[in-house]
């Protein structure tokens, strides 16, 4: 599995709406590394069922520019999977705008206000912290 | 406030830590293993989590094996590295306190009520290390291998925090190896200070600092 996600040209991260199991957190761990080795390598998310975007799928080069893609009625396979190849074009510099009943492809910066909230506050209780430390 | 003199200690009162947001750092604390100590120290930070450690408490009256537990019981995450055992001195002798130690991770794994409150540990182990001639039990956990440079340790360490789930977005792993040194500098001006015994709450806060200056 290691070899393959190194070997590829991007990654799709399908992301549910419940808890990842072991298997998929040590999956996107390797994707990401993978990322971080080479910078051509997009991580691009597939959100299925209103899942939240995770936030280490901004750690490609690539960051907000990269397309997100949400499955918008599992129910249409065929439509699903032309959102996925139309997010995985890279004629274009910025495959996304489209959405369909099946899917909608974006930028992940669509989706960041919630990731960059999120790492806002924990930042700020770090700080908090550290105030606390220095008394 | 503390009373004038008197020091806060860490993980209690003011300086408790939520669970979820906290990494036991389960590693060696000699001499030649403090550039790898304070890297994965400093990515635990640079990724949003409080790093903990049996050095923390300051308070040699309590025992070692109570410092411990006490960490790995308020943390959600902790990280461990075998590096140590192999056959030491002339009886080549190796410490088996870090699998001891891992052993209380796994087993705090088992207690927990609720999925998400579920202890997760990460296990690392230098290339070519054979802890499963002697941890056999191990087999199947997926240690994760790294060659003995912080070069090597930082990615490990900070793409495992990166995918937990109370992960926050983090820096790249370039970015916090070329801060890294500006930390390393601030460890040894603590040192100069506080010789062998700096205090945990002033080593974190020196990362934290350096964190937010320069990421």
């Amino acid at each position: 599995m290691e070899k393959a996600i190194r070997s590829c040209d991007d990654i799709l991260i399908l992301v549910g709406p419940h808890d990842t199991d072991t298997w998929q957190q040590h999956t996107w761990r390797e994707a990401l590394e993978a990322a971080w080795q080479d910078p051509r390598k997009r991580l691009i998310p597939i959100l299925l069922e209103g899942a939240a975007v995770p936030p280490f799928v901004y750690g490609d080069a690539a960051g907000k520019d990269a397309p997100l893609v949400q499955i918008l009625n599992p129910q249409d396979p065929r439509g699903a999977a032309d959102a996925i190849v139309h997010a995985l074009r890279r004629e274009t510099p910025r495959a996304t705008g489209v959405k369909t009943d099946a899917a909608e492809v974006g930028t992940k910066g669509s989706q960041s206000y919630a990731v960059e909230a999120s790492r806002s506050r924990r930042l700020e209780e770090l700080e908090r912290f550290a105030q606390g430390l220095k008394k | 406030m503390a009373a004038r003199g008197v020091r806060e200690h860490f993980g209690q009162g003011k300086l408790a830590v939520v669970p979820s947001k906290a990494v036991f750092i389960n590693c060696p604390y000699d001499l030649e293993f403090e550039p790898t100590f304070d890297a994965i120290l400093f990515a635990t930070v640079c990724c949003g989590f409080i790093p903990r450690s049996a050095l923390e408490s300051g308070n040699t009256a309590e025992a070692r094996m109570n410092r411990i537990l006490d960490g790995i019981f308020s943390s959600k995450y902790s990280i461990h590295d075998l590096s140590r055992c192999r056959g030491e001195g002339s009886e080549q002798l190796a410490r088996f306190n870090m699998p001891l130690e891992l052993g209380m991770a796994m087993a705090r794994r088992f207690m927990a009520a609720h999925k998400s409150e579920q202890h997760d540990w990460l296990l690392l182990v230098p290339e070519g290390h054979v802890y499963l001639k002697f941890v056999s039990d191990l087999a199947g956990f997926d240690p994760m291998r790294y060659d003995g440079r912080t070069e090597s340790v930082v990615p490990k360490v900070m793409s495992w925090l990166a995918t937990r789930p109370d992960a926050v977005q983090t820096p790249t792993p370039k970015e916090v190896l070329s801060a890294l040194p500006a930390f390393q500098v601030e460890r040894a001006r603590l040192r100069h200070e506080w010789g062998d015994n700096i205090p945990w709450a002033d080593l974190v806060l020196a990362a934290i600092e350096i964190f937010q200056r320069v990421l």
